[in-house]
């Protein structure tokens, strides 16, 4: 998008100078390039270290005892026989753990059991089967207490009351008013209304949870699966009591998180637990099975939807109540209100309009962000039932869309966006996925159906963030961050924002990551997709800070006077004059430095005041469907998205790509399946747990970059990593309704499930 | 996992005297895809104990065999491979519907690791049964736990009761479709049995799903060469493109001439507590001119009996068209 205006205040640059507002990525040398992401090599040959690999001299395994019951006291545990097997070295109980306060609710283990999966015990040993075999002798007997697991259940008079304050997380909805939706829906033409549910998505994640831990006199040391190191130790350090300075997280590569690896768990506090106690180092990972608890996930969601509309297909109201299922506890229970989100209250223009959305308290795991929480469950609903509003009316899907465009921010004061190319988006996805026309199916009984949606997804607020820059005295330069790698690449961004900002190339650029006691407080955590939005801009600065302190050292070697080093540029590696009459190459500059090394620091400038900013896209999806049998298969998705500039197409493509899987997978096949009397799950392994599988994803799976400059911060880019799953499921299911007639609105939409509406259809008990 | 012994048998015979000296704690170990995984997830009750001692079968030499004779037919032995079976040359070619049975089984890993002994004698996948917490009337508990549970994925819409498994094998209808003998070897005597026999619902015997005794085990599978004109299809529907057991399955062989269907045998999947054989529809097929209503009368016979449980009637609605389908693919000339 040309002539956006970046505000000064975002390109504030060191001793009062100002940087440059980087142009389209064309222009530049090393942002906007597909650089091969840092560590894949190592990922692929499998020399890269995770905290799985960790051994230690003296290491002891430990192993989780969790509850097979939905809500319990504790009414007798015997560990003899355990404390007894050879090769055991500590058993912990809510007996004998010391006092910490872990959660809202008291210490790590307690004598009581909200739900399947919470831990019970835990056992150190020589050996992992020593371990796994003592938990196993761990006698527990159980006084029930009563216990409910379905939301609705819990919602109804007389049902176990879990919390103080009811069922319902703070004994009321969040509730978001503007105009008046009676009023709005009076002036409709057409009112319409409709139920969705969506179900629970887990993080599964290759690499399991789990650390390794040693307590000893230097403090915690931690090797850990995690998203970020500083969001662990800082709360190790405060449930502990610890120092700061005597905790540190050490974590360079994860096998996956997608939120669930963003904090302490009870999984860091019983290895601590263990290695204090023990005095060894403690290693403790979590079986698959307990994965699934221990992860926590998405929550399953109940939402309905009501809208009037005029018959030009204005939309006048909306309302939009959401019911979510959250666990027994405070800890998470934000996460159940979410799902009547950005998506609802910003993305269409909507004079009046009301959300209601209830997390409600069951005897079930917790929650935790799983990749676009809120706003994935909010518009898996929503843009379903935009395109049936569509339909009521009789306009095309994505026309719809575009007459009830949003310009300004209408839940934050109307507010103008640092960049919305959702316009953008639609028109590039379309024109690249041939939107409206539909190809023939491959065989008489299959049927081909194309279908779209929206995204949406919250962008950053101000925060605070820090980096370094250090230029080593042969001339290479290395970024300094307080980052876990996520996995998603943006330990190469960095070197690439740095590389752009000091005018070298990418290759002589190298990064220090992964280590909280030797790197600056970049981020808490990798979560939001912030990373890039939120760090990047720190980056930049620090470059910009050790490229001012270079251009000064080369300036005193050149005779410049330092007043006049703006004069001064430098380009792959070699600082001149404008006039090119005096040179030196940044290596030489360097080496005359010497021990002295130029180091460069930087901070973020806040975000400007009166912007909004949020992330958009559209998704358009192919499918064909074999209604007969349940089949569906995805044969093509084109993704656009405006996260602002594209810093690393290459990672951007595999996020998209990514993301629109995982979205596919909860909407096609992933879902928890519980038992709603005990409160057990059912298919707690990566078998039955319904991932896609290479057979299922799509051949093509496009990803398109509207090339949007952002005006929010100094690189221009607004995050990624989540959005790509958000619109993935309304758009397949508005394929499979385009396909066969049939509106599956429970996620996901597995074979008996369209077997089941196929049936229902053509015994007339079902309309569309 | 719990530990255990390993010792390697050196032919059929000597399993057979190892099960039988080890009598009620010891299993033969084929691939250990099925075996291991229970063993890992400790499920164990009243009536299944985890074992002690393993005996291995994979020792055993040239069990793994795959041989055909023209006019004879084909043996497996017990210990081939899955995937073997699915890549084989003559398989594909003179018995397709077991290859494609074959390429239907799980995931290529898994496929490199099962053996044809290992998949027929393969413990089903109910999930309450496969849930170490819950103590299910198949591991000797009072309660089936799908009977008012969840039961929309591996449940029994035929022959249920008092327990609701389905057999969760792929290889099994197609092999019964193709009338293959199986053949059992004990410590002191060997017999050979109608494949179909070998499996029993769970009425006859709530906790083990075929007639192999304590000391017996899988020798051989046997497969007839199939009469000429004779042809077959096998189809399965499932939640993913890949590693996911059979919903519902249909194995359909049969011989034809001049479009009309002699003789056929006709095996559901994922429907019954063993590979259900569809001896109504076999005979609604017979002598009859092969198309579509034909294949759907077919079909509805088959099913004729389904008592769907609370979730999972869909599956009816399921296996009838994938049955009308293997009809009209296998009809096909
Ligand atoms: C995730 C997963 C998905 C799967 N999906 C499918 C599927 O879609 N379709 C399908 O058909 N199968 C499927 N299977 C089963 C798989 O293909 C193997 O067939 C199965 O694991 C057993 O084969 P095995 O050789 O590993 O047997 P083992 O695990 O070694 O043994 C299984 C059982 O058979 C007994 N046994 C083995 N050999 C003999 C013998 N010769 N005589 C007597 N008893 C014997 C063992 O004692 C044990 O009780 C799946 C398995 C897994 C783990």
């Amino acid at each position: 998008m040309a002539n956006v205006k970046i505000p000064d205040s975002v390109l504030v640059g060191p001793e009062g100078t100002k940087l440059k507002a980087w142009g389209s990525s064309k222009e530049l040398s090393a942002v906007g390039k597909p650089r091969p992401k840092i560590g894949a090599q190592e990922k692929v040959t499998g020399s890269a270290i995770y905290a799985y690999d960790v051994q230690l001299p003296r290491m002891l395994y430990a192993a989780v005892l969790s509850s097979d019951r939905a809500h319990a006291r504790i009414a007798a545990l015997d560990t003899r026989k355990a404390e007894a097997l050879p090769g055991v070295r500590a058993v912990l109980t809510y007996k004998n753990i010391e006092p910490v306060k872990w959660e809202q609710e008291g210490n790590i283990l307690r004598d009581t059991v909200g739900y399947v999966g919470e831990p019970v015990a835990a056992v150190a040993a020589e050996t992992e089967e020593i371990a796994y075999d003592a938990i196993h002798l761990i006698a527990v007997k159980y006084d029930p207490l009563p216990s409910v697991i379905e939301p609705l259940d819990a919602m109804k008079p007389g049902a176990p009351q879990l919390q103080k304050a009811g069922n319902v997380w703070q004994g009321k909805p969040v509730i978001y008013k503007r105009g008046d939706v009676e009023k709005g829906l009076k002036e409709a033409d057409i009112v319409y209304e409709q139920t969705y549910t969506t179900s629970v998505q887990h993080h599964t994640t290759m690499e399991l949870h789990g650390c390794v831990v040693q307590w000893d006199r230097d403090g915690l040391t931690v090797w850990d699966s995690a998203q970020g190191v500083n969001q662990v130790r800082d709360q190790l350090a405060s449930r502990f009591n610890l120092p700061v300075n005597k905790v540190r997280v050490i974590c360079k590569y994860v096998g996956g998180g997608f939120g669930s690896k963003n904090s302490a768990k009870h999984y860091h506090g019983l290895a601590a637990l263990l290695s204090k106690r023990t005095g060894r180092p403690v290693k403790l990972f979590n079986t698959r099975e307990d994965e699934f608890p221990v992860s926590r996930h998405r929550p399953k969601t109940i939402q309905t939807l009501k809208a009037g509309v005029k018959k030009d297909g204005t939309l006048v109201a909306l309302y939009h109540k959401a019911i979510g299922q959250c666990g027994p506890y405070l800890d998470g229970a934000a996460l159940g209100a979410r799902a009547t989100g950005d998506g609802t209250k910003s993305l269409y223009l909507c004079p009046n309009l009301m959300t209601e959305a209830y997390s409600v308290h069951t005897n079930t795991p917790l929650l935790a962000p799983t990749r676009g929480p809120g706003d994935t469950e909010n518009l898996f609903a929503l843009e379903q039932f935009i395109d049936e509003l569509a339909e009521k009316v009789g306009i095309n899907p994505l026309e719809f869309r575009k007459k009830n465009y949003a310009e300004v921010d209408q839940p934050h004061d109307n507010h103008h966006y640092s960049s919305k190319g959702l316009d953008r988006c639609y028109d590039m996805a379309a024109k690249a996925f041939g939107w409206g026309q539909k190809a023939k199916a491959s065989a008489p009984h299959k049927k081909r159906g194309i279908g779209m949606s929206s995204l949406i997804w919250h962008g950053n607020r101000t925060e605070k963030s820090q980096a370094g820059v250090i230029i080593q005295p042969d001339g290479t330069a290395e970024v300094v961050a307080g980052i876990a790698s996520l996995g998603v690449g943006a330990e190469t961004i960095f070197t690439q924002i740095a590389a752009e900002e000091l005018g070298m190339k990418m290759e002589s650029v190298g990064i220090r990551w992964g280590d909280s006691s030797s790197t600056p407080y970049t981020i808490n955590t990798s979560s939001g997709s912030r990373t890039t939005a939120i760090a990047g801009p720190a980056v930049r600065a620090a470059a910009a800070d050790a490229r001012h302190k270079l251009l000064k050292a080369a300036a005193r070697l050149l005779g410049i006077k330092p007043t006049e080093i703006a004069t001064l540029s430098i380009k792959d590696g070699v600082i001149s004059t404008g006039d090119q009459s005096k040179k030196i190459s940044v290596a030489e500059v360097a080496r005359k430095q010497g021990r002295e090394l130029i180091i460069g620091t930087g901070h973020r400038p806040p975000n400007p005041e009166d912007m909004a900013i949020e992330i958009f896209g559209a998704q358009f999806v192919e499918v064909e469907v074999d209604e007969q049998i349940g089949e569906v298969k995805v044969l093509r998705a084109v993704t656009a998205i405006d996260c602002g500039r594209w810093i690393n197409p290459l990672l951007a493509e595999s996020q998209i790509q990514g993301g629109f899987i995982q979205g596919m997978g909860m909407a096609l096949s992933e879902e928890r399946i519980m038992d709603s009397r005990n409160g057990i799950q059912l298919n707690a392994n990566l078998h039955e747990y319904g991932m896609p599988t290479s057979l299922d994803v799509p051949d093509t799976n496009l990803a398109l970059d509207p090339e949007v400059i952002d005006a929010s911060n100094n690189i221009n880019a607004k995050g990624l990593g989540e959005p790509p799953l958000v619109g993935a499921g309304a758009a397949i299911a508005n394929a499979i309704y385009n396909a066969t007639d049939i509106r599956v609105r429970d996620y996901p939409i597995t074979p008996n499930r369209i077997v089941q509406a196929l049936k229902e259809r053509s015994s007339g008990t079902r309309q569309g | 996992m719990k530990s255990f012994q390993l010792i390697d048998a050196r032919s059929p015979q000597e399993a057979a005297s190892l099960l039988n000296k080890y009598k009620g704690k010891a299993q033969p170990l084929a691939g250990g895809g099925d075996l291991l995984y229970l063993m890992k997830d400790r499920i164990e009750g009243r009536q299944i104990q985890m074992p002690d001692v393993l005996v291995n079968l994979e020792s055993i030499p040239k069990l793994d065999s795959i041989s055909y004779e023209k006019g004879k037919g084909l043996k497996l032995g017990a210990m081939a491979l899955v995937s073997d079976v699915e890549a084989n040359k003559t398989i594909r070619e003179r018995f397709p519907i077991l290859a494609q049975a074959a390429a239907e089984v799980a995931s290529p890993q898994l496929r490199n690791m099962g053996t044809v002994g290992g998949n027929l004698c393969q413990k089903p996948r109910c999930w309450y049964y496969r849930n170490a917490h819950l103590p299910c009337l198949k591991k000797g508990g009072s309660t089936c736990y799908a009977l008012e549970g969840d039961n929309r994925y591996y449940h029994a819409i035929l022959e249920g009761g008092p327990c609701y498994i389905v057999h969760p094998s792929d290889l099994a209808p197609a092999l019964i479709a193709l009338n293959s003998q199986v053949a059992l070897v004990g410590p002191k005597q060997s017999r050979t049995i109608p494949l179909e026999s070998f499996f029993v619902n769970t009425k006859q015997n709530l906790y083990q799903e075929n007639v192999l005794k304590p000391d017996e085990i899988v020798q051989e599978v046997s497969v007839p060469e199939p009469k000429e004109g004779s042809r077959g299809f096998y189809l399965k529907s499932r939640i993913r493109k890949s590693w996911d057991f059979a919903l519902a399955s249909a194995a359909v062989q049969m011989e034809i001439a001049g479009g009309v269907c002699r003789d056929c045998r006709i095996v559901l999947g994922g429907v019954a507590p063993l590979p259900y054989r569809a001896k109504d529809a076999e005979t609604a097929l017979k002598g009859k001119k092969i198309n579509e209503q034909v294949a759907l009368k077919v079909a509805e016979e088959a099913l004729k009996a389904a008592q769907p449980m609370s979730m999972n009637a869909y599956k009816v609605d399921l296996a009838k068209t994938l049955l009308k389908r293997a009809v009209l693919q296998a009809g096909k000339v």
